[in-house]
């Protein structure tokens, strides 16, 4: 149980073949947030935030899948990939430390921003994370998250 | 700490105490009695040698008093001041008897006097001399194997030392890492209780009262409830295992039937999970001074891990027996045999195997570190042991008391 998207709020994702046919392509067309965290109260809680505001958003609870999906949708095309990434750090399987290298190499999922929202106090800048565009740290501020989101995605959505 | 200290001053003493015998055993033959014996054996052979002297050379005549003198200075080496003065006295008296010209100290005690009187001066300032040199010589011998007993005394303890910091290090990490751990810990559901709050604030402000946005608070109200549950548990264990680490909160030791408390708390497990756990209890009550409640929560601890972490409907098996004079619990379980490092970890705090961190099963890996402050808080000691395709046993060891309460 670990993907979700509006409309879609218990999807399964089983093995990589299963994410072509349980995402319909009109979900994950841009703009859209993903958001990766282990925990679920945690990542529900950035749905409804973000989804109150107005943002499309999906969401991975198992780290181990977001690469598998990110892939998928490189083949479906640029504007299906993510806007935004919001990423836990220390999740089981695969931490977002390698989530986020991962991605900072290979195009052309460099282009995607990546948030990194963690509870670990030792990380104290985007330096600590390389391939992170900035940091938040749990327990955050509902409008600083939201500021950072509108930050990063203003240039997609053409607000200033 | 307290103990280990008073144990290196026990194991001091004892070793002090036998440095001691060590002197006496290897001068059993110097004792002042058998000096007595050894100057009279002596002052017979001075005799003898004497006479067996005047025998052979009868010629060139000796000075009849120089073995005594002789004898009376090894004496006073071998065996101190008292045996010397016997050897003095008695060799004076034996020459006098046996060896002088008739006629001495017998007919003019003060020409005899004149004559012996010098000679034994002669004597007893040799002795003196002789057992302050023997005295000083002994001194040294003792202050250096003092010294070298203190030297391995000193280098046992250092090495004790090193141990210990070793252990203080090691506690002290864990100590940082548990504070890391919890802070994390601690931010996630604060995460969702903010989160939530601001967020149907956020709402109320912005659309005001509305009857959807009342449904929408109800909601947001159980998301904080349930965190706020979530962080109570964690902040009590983690004040379980810091209070028991300090010993702050003394245990409320009482009279504890162990085989009726393992009876309610596998009841109450089974009810709890739904699974059938196997018991074999004694028959007679089993009677421990124990702090019931923290003792209740070391029990439902170990045969709660026994049950999530092993297969569904697999068996379970508590064995309560005892063991000389302690007593044991004993959980058995079928789940995925533990390696050695693992075993050797699964104590610590916040720690969870691999495979568990990875899987939907919730818990921050306190459990089983709390269970073993209390154990041995109790002086019990609790451990584990796992072999492929032998699943995993925990036990529990603790002291049984054997007087009954009246």
């Amino acid at each position: 149980m670990m993907f979700s998207s509006p409309g879609h709020p218990h999807l399964t994702i089983k093995d990589e073949s299963s994410i072509a046919s349980s995402i319909p392509p009109t979900k994950t067309e841009r703009p859209y947030i993903l958001a990766v965290d282990d925990n679920w109260s945690v990542l529900s809680t950035l749905m409804s935030l973000l989804e109150s505001d107005g943002y499309s958003c999906v969401c991975i609870a198992e780290s181990q899948w977001v690469l598998p999906f990110l892939q998928e949708m490189g083949k479906r095309g640029e504007k299906h990939l993510p806007s935004l990434l919001l990423l836990d750090l220390m999740m089981p399987v695969v931490s977002g430390y390698d989530i986020a290298r991962w991605l900072s190499a290979h195009e052309p999922y460099n282009q995607i921003p990546v948030l990194v929202i963690t509870a670990d106090a030792r990380v104290r800048d985007r330096r600590d994370v390389p391939g992170a565009q900035d940091i938040l740290l749990k327990p955050f501020q509902i409008d600083v998250l939201l500021t950072l989101v509108e930050h990063f995605l203003a240039p997609l959505l053409g607000r200033s | 700490m307290q103990t280990r200290m008073s144990e290196q001053r026990s194991q001091r003493e004892a070793s002090q105490e036998d440095s001691q015998q060590n002197v006496a055993r290897s001068s059993w033959w110097r004792s002042a009695l058998f000096g007595y014996v050894a100057a009279l054996l002596l002052i017979g052979a001075a005799v003898l040698f004497d006479k067996m002297y005047d025998y052979i050379s009868s010629s060139i005549s000796m000075f009849d008093a120089a073995p005594f003198g002789l004898v009376s200075i090894v004496v006073a080496f071998l065996w101190g001041l008292r045996p010397a003065l016997f050897a003095v006295v008695t060799g004076m008296i034996a020459l006098a008897l046996l060896l002088s010209p008739p006629g001495l100290l017998r007919a003019n005690i003060g020409k005899d006097i004149v004559i012996f009187a010098p000679f034994v001066a002669l004597q007893i300032l040799a002795v003196a001399t002789a057992i302050r040199f023997e005295a000083a010589r002994r001194r040294i011998l003792a202050a250096r194997r003092m010294t070298r007993t203190y030297a391995q005394e000193l280098e046992a303890v250092n090495q004790r030392l090193v141990q210990v910091n070793e252990q203080l290090e090691r506690a002290n990490y864990l100590k940082d890492y548990v504070i890391i751990r919890s802070s994390h810990e601690i931010r996630t559901p604060l995460t969702v209780i903010l989160g939530q709050t601001q967020m149907a604030l956020r709402r109320l402000k912005k659309s005001g009262e509305t009857v959807e946005n009342w449904s929408a608070l109800r909601e947001c109200l159980e998301a904080v409830e349930a965190q706020a549950l979530e962080l109570r548990l964690l902040i009590e264990e983690l004040f379980d295992l810091s209070s028991d680490r300090t010993g702050e909160f003394p245990l409320r030791l009482a009279w504890v039937d162990l085989a009726s408390l393992s009876r309610d708390v596998i009841k109450h497990q089974e009810a709890f999970s739904d699974r059938s756990i196997e018991l074999e209890l004694p028959s007679e009550p089993v009677l421990l001074q124990a702090d019931e409640k923290r003792l209740a929560q070391v029990l439902v601890n170990v045969v709660n891990n026994a049950i999530r972490y092993s297969p569904e409907r697999s068996a379970i098996q508590v064995h309560v027996y005892p063991e000389h004079d302690h007593m044991i619990f004993e959980v058995h379980n079928d789940g995925r045999a533990l390696s050695t490092a693992e075993l050797g970890r699964i104590f610590e705090p916040f720690y969870r195997t691999h495979d568990v961190e990875n899987s939907a099963i919730k818990g921050w890996g306190l459990g089983l570190a709390i269970s073993q402050e209390i154990v041995e808080r109790h002086g019990g000691k609790i451990w584990a042991q796992s072999s492929e395709g032998k699943g995993i046993t925990f036990f529990i060891r603790l002291p049984g008391n054997q007087e009954k309460p009246t």
